[in-house]
């Protein structure tokens, strides 16, 4: 049986990586729309600096990082942690679709209701009370009080 | 503006209640593990730009107060540091728990906060009309390597080193690009995408790095929930805690001095003024006293707690005066004022005096709150700390999601505070620094037209940013603070060899 090798965290790579590409592209489509050679100038600056610095926290990444010997459990344990961290964004990602379309009457007892019986709530009454209280924050404080237009949706206004 | 002492008083007692209210919310978000004062005044920014502008700047300051005392109960009763301002507190606090006095440690939590928070409320008092009339003298040059000096001070204090720091912050700096020119009006960097034309939402973004970003790591980390210590509550040893902070008037200023000091560092806060202050309560205690560390010192407890709030009151002096925000916090109260119009700097506390006043007194009424709501949630700590992770997170994420609806009034805007919430758990994880790209986005639009006025006042020559001694000082410093750390790390080096 082999032996497990310490391993490069990709994830190191992600927020320089991610400042670059942002950087790259607000520099083309500036060039593209042909912007005063001022404002060029000083994006130009910053983007300067924004390839320097990451290009650093790249390099000291991948020669200095410390590499870590990942465990079979520990690969487990990041698939499941990976797994979580999917399903709640696709959670809030259907919930922003939703809005839209049901209105925030429906979608945020529906939002609750599926995320605390995904994290194991339990009794069943406790979740619905929790919804329910907090539809009524939501309606009470933010919609009537502080004049939040969130959307009805085709239910209560019979158009999206 | 001549500023009139009966209407500050008038705007106080006009507004004791929203202190009162600020201080109690703030205890109870500061009591629950997973919230802190940065996250929970992201997810109430839509409420509080309901508010007036001196109600909702109070309503924020009290609660920050109130958390930084707030962070002591799960410290004390959980042995888990609510944020890492309150670590500290867990060395000291706990042990003492452990012994059957946690309502001695809470006492003294309690009083120390308030203490903290007096004492930082009376140096900034003082301190914000000086530095504000040094302020006033700054010219965009000056205004320009000011905005350049916090962003390389929040860079610098990053834990994952100074280049990740560096890298947010001018990260920031270009996100900020995003939407008109404000020299020329000149749309930029919106991908062809309408609702960017205004530039990225920034209270989206602010809730999406302080507070959805939060909801990541405790969706990992939710099953962790340790036990709570149960112990009688006694009004008794609580007031007996008040009593052990009064006998210690220097340890008091001392760890009062240190937070003010820090807090006045754009991103520093109490995470690096309590560990600051607790050594130097070590360092100066009594040989017998000395001993009790690390198994229940309530020298070494007071420190980080007055140190704490100090805080509160430190942030308040470069935010008034410069516009620079000292905390998290501080960032949320300028994004807050920006968008009833208000402008902080150097010309706040002449445009509006009484407003600034207002709130700078607020934080005496808070102190006293601070004493009062404190003994009667010490209380009911053990309750409000055993909050599942399990109900917090779906209800943060809501709370989160209508802060993000709120700027645009648009789904839109969820949208930007997922993405941003994304990029925040990367950021914290990877030991990069939220705050510095919060920074960047927020004084992005500032540094741009302070820079292009002072390139006008030098005739396009970039040589004006050198000249002056104001200018000068601030360059020193700035190369001081980067050079510092290095120079100190050679120097120990040196000596350990030798």
């Amino acid at each position: 049986m082999s032996t497990p090798r310490a391993r490069f965290d990709w994830g190191e790579l992600i927020v320089p990586g991610l400042a670059m590409l942002y950087t790259a592209a607000s520099l083309i489509g500036q060039i593209i729309k042909e912007v005063e050679w001022k404002t060029l100038m000083y994006s130009g600056m910053i983007g300067a600096g924004i390839f320097l610095t990451a290009g650093i926290c790249i390099i000291h990444a991948l020669l200095f990082s410390k590499r870590r010997v990942i465990t079979a459990e520990q690969r487990a344990d990041s698939r499941i942690v990976f797994r979580k961290i999917s399903l709640f964004l696709l959670l809030s990602a259907c919930f922003v679709l939703s809005l839209d379309w049901l209105g925030y009457v429906i979608t945020v007892p529906t939002f609750l209701i599926i995320m605390f019986h995904w994290l194991n709530v339990r009794p069943w009454w406790k979740v619905v009370i929790l919804s329910a209280a907090m539809l009524a924050l939501v309606h009470f404080l933010f919609v009537n009080w502080a004049g939040l237009a969130l959307p009805t949706g085709i239910l209560f206004t019979g158009q999206a | 503006m001549d500023i009139s002492f009966m209407h500050i008083i008038e705007l106080m007692a006009a507004h004791a209640h929203v202190v009162l209210f600020g201080v109690a919310v703030g205890m109870l978000v500061g009591a629950t593990p997973g919230l802190t004062s940065s996250n929970s005044t992201a997810i109430m920014l839509p409420f509080i730009l309901t508010l007036d502008p001196t109600t909702g700047t109070i309503f924020v300051v009290s609660l920050h107060a109130g958390a930084q005392m707030g962070n002591s109960f799960p410290a004390i009763l959980l042995n888990i540091p609510g944020t890492p301002s309150s670590a500290v507190t867990t060395l000291e606090g706990y042990p003492l728990a452990r012994e059957g006095k946690a309502s001695l440690a809470l006492g003294v939590c309690v009083l120390s906060s308030a203490l903290g928070g007096l004492l930082g409320g009376c140096v900034s008092i003082l301190s914000v009309p000086v530095l504000s009339a040094v302020a006033l003298k700054f010219s965009p040059v000056e205004l320009t390597i000011i905005i350049l000096f916090g962003l390389v001070i929040i860079g610098q204090i990053s834990k994952g080193g100074i280049w990740k720091g560096l890298l947010s912050g001018l990260f920031g700096l270009m996100a900020a690009t995003c939407g008109p020119d404000p020299m020329w009006g000149v749309y930029r960097g919106d991908f062809g995408i309408i609702m960017l034309y205004d530039g990225i939402p920034i209270v989206s973004c602010l809730v999406g790095l302080l507070a959805f970003s939060e909801m990541f790591k405790l969706l990992i980390e939710k099953d962790k929930q340790a036990e709570v210590l149960s112990q009688k509550i006694s009004f008794g040893l609580i007031f007996q805690g008040f009593k052990e902070v009064l006998k210690r008037p220097v340890e008091t200023l001392r760890s009062a001095l240190i937070g003010l000091v820090v807090g006045a560092i754009p991103g520093a806060g109490g995470s690096i003024a309590a560990p600051i202050a607790y050594q130097q309560s070590i360092t100066f205690s009594s040989p017998e006293e000395k001993k009790r560390f690390g198994k229940g010192s309530i020298n070494g407890l007071m420190s980080a707690d007055v140190s704490n709030n100090a805080c509160v009151g430190g942030a308040l002096i470069p935010l008034l005066t410069l516009a620079l925000p000292g905390s998290s916090t501080d960032a949320i109260l300028l994004v807050a004022l920006s968008f009833h119009g208000l402008v902080l700097g150097p010309e706040f506390l002449t445009m509006n005096g009484d407003m600034a006043y207002a709130v700078l007194f607020s934080q005496f009424t808070a102190a006293f709150c601070i004493a009062f709501v404190g003994v009667l949630l010490a209380w009911v700590a053990g309750r409000i700390i055993n909050v599942s992770m399990a109900v917090l997170i779906p209800i943060i994420s809501v709370l989160a999601f209508i802060g993000g609806f709120a700027e645009t009034q648009m789904t839109f805007g969820i949208w930007i505070m997922l993405i941003s919430g994304l990029l925040g758990y990367f950021m914290k994880k990877y030991q990069y620094v939220p705050l510095a790209f919060l920074l960047g986005l927020v004084l992005g639009s500032k540094f741009e037209t302070n820079l292009f006025c002072g390139l006008r006042m030098g005739h396009n020559s970039f040589s004006i940013f050198f000249e002056g001694p104001i200018a000068l000082t601030l360059w020193a410093l700035l190369f001081a603070t980067i050079a510092f750390p290095a120079l100190y790390k050679l120097y120990r080096n040196w000596r350990t060899n030798n």
